[in-house]
């Protein structure tokens, strides 16, 4: 069954475009989300003109676009109801970052404009949703290259709040899409440079991708200074399934100016990929699940980090030290937290993993943002560290030496500590080995070692 | 008012009464009246009581919106009743009245005109469900549109409730999936079907287009107002099918040069579509005009990046003609240039050469590019040394693998190892997780060819020995159950397996086999001097299986193949023959084709193509023999077909039997042939690993015919893998470039493959230096044969571009060369010069 919960967006007026005397004016209404001085109802983040105002208002709708697709329907799910959460806008201070994940929680799309596309600084630090409903979609698709391009996150509150009325917008939301969308950032930690090309090959390999491939995946790898598709499982190539989850770069093409991928670690039954646009000034990148019918929420790479209660207590210790900063610095984390890098990178995915911050693959680093959903829910949702510790706290695990048993409904599970990591004899184990991280046995045996031999000293 | 009372007003439709008779009763009453409602909307009985009367009778005395939507549900001609609906909603005011539109909206039947009445009538707010708006496509046209002498049905429908000209039209025409629906109900409009005549006659005036282009035409529509709204939609970033209902009424509107210049911006912001037929609206409204003083020629030469940046061929040129004619009328050369630039990377050669030409006319050198720099074909690399096989270490691993193949058996090598270890353990198993495999293989209700059914069978042996119910279960064969037809032919691949399989079972249950057939190398290879060790170590009484032993020859390089390998006592007369024949293994390949009746034995034929061996060995040779033998090759070739087809998991075995055949590529492709010319039409990726196996000796006719079948798949991964393995194969100097152009005219001749797919993948392949030139032999061979074909230009072009990449000449046949020298302009001809 699909639990979910709703999302109320409430803006003090809707988002708008407006075209007048030569210039563009975008007015990005805003709603909750947090600044540098704690939560706000509607943040102000950034009002000034941005370079490149064609470029930046096709990015926009392709993370809006990205919003707004389920490029996987289930089999069965005839009719699917798609209702697109908002984009997520982050100010860094000297950039913006705009957000969004498709409705089928396996594409994750992000907008960076860095500091040359920012004609003033920002007003504030900070993440907020902001709307972005069908007439402000029509009027960004009007700007022309050039139009100057004003554009606002927010806006005084005493201005706008006069007639008092404030537009509201409710959105279900499911549990694995808020899921997805935190887990998606510690899919990215994970993933290494595999190449770069320039545009012209950008666009000719792009151009020429298939529009479906089925869902087994294929590789993209380079041949000299060209992109070709393989089927062969190569750790130097970036796995992609579902080639009509790059169709929201296509708009963008014409302003890039790079095109740059990074892969998960290898898994010749498909691993994720991220692809990263470079355009002037701004960078736009997609985030692909290793499987177009599997969505981030269930990928579980963060279930070691959360079932580890060290890395709790020093996540609470690095988020009090976290200012939305563009790049966090791990090195000045752990001289101010008093703490090794080592437990301040397991503290960050455990962030990650509740929304609190992001990851910039292109610096190779994280930066600090709180996504505006319910922080206790998003670190809640996480079903295989649920039962396994219902299985420690039932007695249901017993180890001997470097096996655990595990007894679980009718059957009793045998996890194997091994120098590759932990085996266990379950389907679920079978089926996925250890790309989507441990299985609830796994986890089970590994709270259950901990319990017997950890210690704070250690 | 009783419910008697009320079900004969319904019956006798006399709904004025019945309006009159509920109006004084309160809610309370009503509610009595439900059950005999809800008598009549029995299906049993609805039959007997007009559906209109009906209707009434339910919104009178139904509570709650969604009660009253459900029992509407099955009516659909509601735009009858009236104004009853409004008067006995009116009289009995129930406080879910203004939630009433929107679950009659969101009802299967929608009733679109009794909301509509309801709005109309002011007795309830318009509704702001979006659903309001997209019905009123049907709503207004409904109660005409079935009437063939209503012959304007969309603008009768607007002229009898202009109010919706003033607010609801223009709201309309700016929702989202409102377009896909008016191309629906116009496409249903456009045509009336006579039935006692039979045909369709032509009915263009009941249209919406038709609607709304005289309205505006006699001044009761905005025309202006219209044009804008047409022009919006494909700017607001829609679906295509919701945007070209709308392209369609602005070519309807004719928009005048007036007109145009005054919308300039928004014709200019059109060039940046996505949707293709808005381009061409811009480029079509915008050239006649391109000469004005009031056209923004910067907007316009800005928007045209986005239009020389498409990957289609007509928009491109289109717009390049476009560029010209300004350049010409405005005289902004050195502005149009950057724009004329971005075509230069278009991936059609004949549009780059256009964008050259421009260029060149206005005297403005090309930028270098890149295909211009020099060509070096790179040095053939040698074949990689397949990775070493390790055999499992002990039962706990044995265990442990099962447990993960029993999942997905997508490792042909680990399924190996299993049945290695299967047998050198049986009798031991694993005392941790014995109980977990068992489970799981008894589990499993699997059907069909599906390798992890035959993993579930030989763990369930390993572990428990098999009754004589289960040993002659295996022995009569899997096919039996797993299909409901006839099972594998004879000699066929699958025929093979699953007396392997069965074989194994039996073995497992002696618990004293000796395995011979894993394989020493990942590429399913046995060095022969592994295999003598094996063999040599056989104790007294051991069994060895046949197929097993049949498989481990097959496995066996041919030229270390000799009797000697075999001990005396296991020599046995087939033995012999099968070494003889694998060693001297010289087939004359032939290319057969036929056809085949599905598997049940009915439906159309299907073409098939495959290779037969005219002079097979006589030798007897046991089940090598039998596998060997392709003089009767189109036998069987149906059921293998089908079974690609309908089979879940036959890629999974179709890589596993793939190691069988190491060193027999030709003769695995040739069993295979069936299943690749399935392919052709299905997307299952059979072909993904037989084309993988081409890759580790210079192919035949066989296997350059696989490969020819793998590049022209339907399935994109076949095709992709047929890259890989030209890659592969040309990257180790092994492609025989001649032989695939021999076997893809072949295929063409007798229209097995489409030219349009195989050029496609040959054009994809060269992306790397290393295939350039036996692509080129290739299509050395192949051009000959393309007089007459409708994809001649394709061919043609690739070979016009690889010459020129390689600076390599090749032969051009005598109707390329009179198409050169023609005054044709069609793309084969500007390729065909580009060759010459």
């Amino acid at each position: 069954m699909v639990t979910g919960t709703e999302q109320t967006y409430s803006y003090l007026r809707p988002s708008a475009v407006t075209f007048a005397d030569g210039r563009t004016d975008v007015l990005l209404a805003t709603s909750g989300g947090v600044t540098s001085a704690g939560a706000a109802a509607h943040p102000a983040f950034f009002d000034g003109f941005l370079g490149h105002p064609e470029q930046t208002s096709a990015a926009l709708l392709a993370v809006a676009k990205v919003a707004r697709t389920r490029f996987y329907t289930p089999p069965g799910m005839l009719a699917a109801i798609l209702r697109a959460a908002d984009p997520v806008v982050t100010s860094n201070g000297d950039r913006l970052r705009f957000e969004s994940f498709s409705a089928c929680c396996g594409v994750y799309a992000r907008l960076d404009l860095l500091p040359g596309a920012l004609e003033g600084p920002a007003l504030d630090t900070g993440t907020t949703n902001v709307d972005f409903n069908p007439p402000m979609r029509e009027a960004l698709a009007r700007v022309g290259g050039i139009d100057p391009l004003h554009l606002m996150v927010g806006e005084d509150v005493v201005v706008t709040t006069m007639d008092g009325a404030v537009t509201e917008k409710k959105v279900p939301l499911p549990e694995r899409w808020l899921k997805g969308f935190a887990e998606v950032q510690l899919a990215a930690a994970g993933m290494q440079p595999a190449f770069e090309v320039a545009a012209s090959e950008a666009r000719r390999f792009l151009r020429s991708l298939p529009s479906s491939t089925g869902r087994k995946p294929l590789w993209v790898v380079q041949s000299g200074r060209a992109l070709r598709l393989t089927t062969r499982p190569t750790p130097d190539g970036v796995c992609i399934s579902g080639t009509d989850r790059l169709k929201p770069l296509e708009p963008l093409l014409r302003f890039a100016r790079t095109l740059r991928a990074y892969t998960g670690p290898h898994d010749p039954s498909g691993s994720g990929g991220l692809w990263e646009l470079g355009l002037e000034d701004a960078r736009l990148l997609l985030t692909l699940s290793p499987d177009v019918s599997r969505g981030f929420s269930g990928e579980g790479g963060v279930l070691w980090d959360l079932a580890d209660d060290q890395a709790s207590d020093d996540a609470d210790l690095v988020s009090a030290l976290l200012a939305f900063e563009p790049t966090i610095d791990p090195a000045r984390l752990s001289t101010e937290g008093g703490i090794s890098e080592e437990r301040v990178l397991r503290a960050l995915g455990r962030l990650g993993a509740s929304g609190r911050v992001g990851y910039d693959a292109a610096e190779s680093a994280y930066f600090h943002r709180e996504l505006p959903y319910d922080a206790e829910r998003l670190a809640a949702m996480h079903p295989r560290l649920r039962d396994a510790r219902a299985l420690v706290e039932a007695g249901a695990v017993r180890l001997e030496g470097e096996v655990g048993f595990v007894r679980s409904g009718d059957a009793e599970h045998v996890v194997r500590r091994t120098p590759e990591g932990d085996r266990c004899s379950c389907p679920w184990y079978g089926k996925h080995k250890s790309s989507r991280g441990p299985c609830k046995h796994a986890l089970a045996v590994d709270l259950a070692r901990r319990g017997v031999t950890w210690t704070p000293e250690s | 008012m009783d419910a008697r009372e009320l079900s004969d007003l319904v019956a006798h439709g006399q709904v004025d009464t019945l309006v009159h008779r509920l109006a004084p009763l309160n809610e309370k009453e009503r509610k009595l009246l439900v059950p005999g409602v809800k008598q009549m909307l029995d299906y049993r009985n609805r039959s007997q009581y007009p559906e209109w009367p009906l209707a009434v009778a339910v919104l009178g005395t139904i509570g709650g919106e969604r009660q009253v939507a459900r029992a509407l549900e099955n009516m659909w001609n509601l735009h009858v009743l009236g104004d009853h609906g409004v008067r006995v909603l009116r009289d009995r005011s129930p406080h879910w009245l203004p939630k009433l539109p929107g679950a009659l909206l969101a009802s299967e039947a929608r009733h679109w005109n009794l909301v509509r009445q309801l709005v109309r009538e002011g007795v309830v707010e318009m509704p702001d469900e979006p659903e309001y708006l997209i019905w009123m496509v049907w709503g207004v046209v409904a109660p005409n549109a079935f009437q063939a002498h209503q012959g304007c049905a969309a603008r009768d429908g607007l002229l009898a409730d202009p109010g919706l000209l003033d607010r609801e039209l223009w709201l309309m025409l700016a929702t989202e999936r409102v377009g896909r629906q008016l191309t629906t109900t116009d496409g249903s409009l456009r045509e009336f079907y006579d039935t006692f005549q039979k045909s369709k006659i032509p009915m263009p005036t009941r249209t919406w287009w038709h609607a709304l282009v005289t309205l505006a035409a006699e001044g009761r529509l905005e025309r202006g107002r219209l044009l804008d709204a047409a022009l919006a939609a494909p700017l607001r970033d829609w679906a295509p099918s919701d945007v070209t209902w709308f392209v369609g009424l602005h070519d309807a509107l004719v928009p005048t040069a007036d007109e145009v210049l005054d919308r300039q911006a928004t014709y200019s912001r059109l060039l940046t579509c996505d949707h293709g037929p808005a381009v061409k609206v811009a480029q079509k409204c915008l050239t006649p005009v391109l000469a004005d003083d009031r056209l923004d020629v910067d907007a316009l030469l800005s928007a045209s990046h986005a239009t020389l940046a498409r990957s289609d061929k007509a928009s491109v040129l289109a717009q390049l003609s476009l560029l010209k004619k300004l350049v010409k009328v405005r005289g902004v050369t050195e502005a149009a240039v950057p724009a004329v630039q971005v075509a230069l990377d278009h991936p059609r050669p004949d549009v780059r050469e256009r964008a050259r030409a421009l260029l060149d006319d206005w005297g403005v050198a090309p930028p270098d590019s890149a295909a211009t720099l020099e060509f070096v074909a790179p040095e053939p690399q040698p074949l990689p040394a397949p990775d070493a096989v390790v055999p499992v270490a002990d039962p706990d691993e044995l265990a442990e693998l099962l447990l993960r193949l029993l999942e997905e058996a997508d490792d042909p090598i680990a399924i190996e190892r299993c049945f290695d270890g299967v047998l050198r353990f049986g009798g031991q198993t694993s005392a941790a997780t014995t109980a977990v495999l068992l489970r799981r293989a008894e589990e499993s209700q699997l059907w069909g060819l599906d390798p992890r059914r035959d993993l579930a069978v030989v763990a369930k042996a390993w572990i428990v020995r098999p009754t004589w119910r289960d040993r002659f279960r295996k022995s009569a064969g899997a096919a039996v159950s797993a299909t409901f037809g006839a099972g594998p032919h004879e000699g066929s691949l699958a025929w093979f397996h699953q007396a392997r399989v069965a074989e194994l079972v039996r073995l497992a249950a002696a618990r004293a086999a000796v395995p011979l057939a894993l394989p020493t190398h990942a590429d399913g290879s046995i060095e022969a001097g592994t295999l003598a060790e094996r063999l040599g170590g056989l104790p007294k009484g051991a069994a060895a299986g046949s197929l097993d032993l049949a498989v481990a020859l097959l496995r066996v390089p041919p030229q270390d193949l000799s009797e000697d390998l075999v001990p005396r006592s296991a020599r046995d007369g087939w033995v012999t023959g099968a070494i003889r024949l694998l060693r001297d293994w010289s087939p004359e390949w032939e290319r057969v084709r036929g056809e085949s009746k599905s598997r049940w034995g009915y439906g159309t034929p299907e073409p098939l193509v495959t290779f037969r061996d005219r002079k097979p060995s006589r030798e007897k040779a046991g089940a090598v023999g039998q596998v060997a033998d392709r003089s009767n090759a189109l036998a069987g070739a149906g059921w293998d077909r089908d079974m690609g087809v309908w089979e879940t998991r036959y890629e999974q075995l179709v890589a596993w039997w793939a190691t069988y055949f190491p060193h027999h590529p030709d003769l695995f492709a040739a069993h295979l042939h069936p299943t690749m010319v399935g392919d052709l039409t299905h997307d299952r990726g059979l072909g993904v690993p037989v084309l993988d196996s081409l890759t580790r000796r210079r192919p035949g006719p066989v296997e350059s015919s696989a490969l020819v079948l793998g590049l022209c798949a339907k399935d994109v991964r076949v095709r992709t893998a047929g890259q890989d393995a030209l890659l592969d194969l040309a990257g180790h100097g092994l492609l025989d470039g001649p032989e695939l152009g021999r076997q893809a005219v072949a295929h063409l001749a007798d229209g097995t493959v489409v030219g349009q797919r195989l050029s496609g993948s040959l054009a994809a392949a060269v992306v790397d230096d290393a295939a350039v030139r036996p692509v080129l032999e290739t299509l050395e061979v192949l051009l000959p044969a393309t007089g007459g074909r409708r994809d001649t230009a394709a061919f043609v072009e690739l070979a016009a571009e690889l010459v020129h990449r390689s600076g390599r000449r090749i032969a051009v046949p005598p109707h390329l060369v009179a198409l050169a020298e023609s005054r044709s302009s069609s793309v084969a001809a500007k390729a065909a010069r580009r060759l010459l």
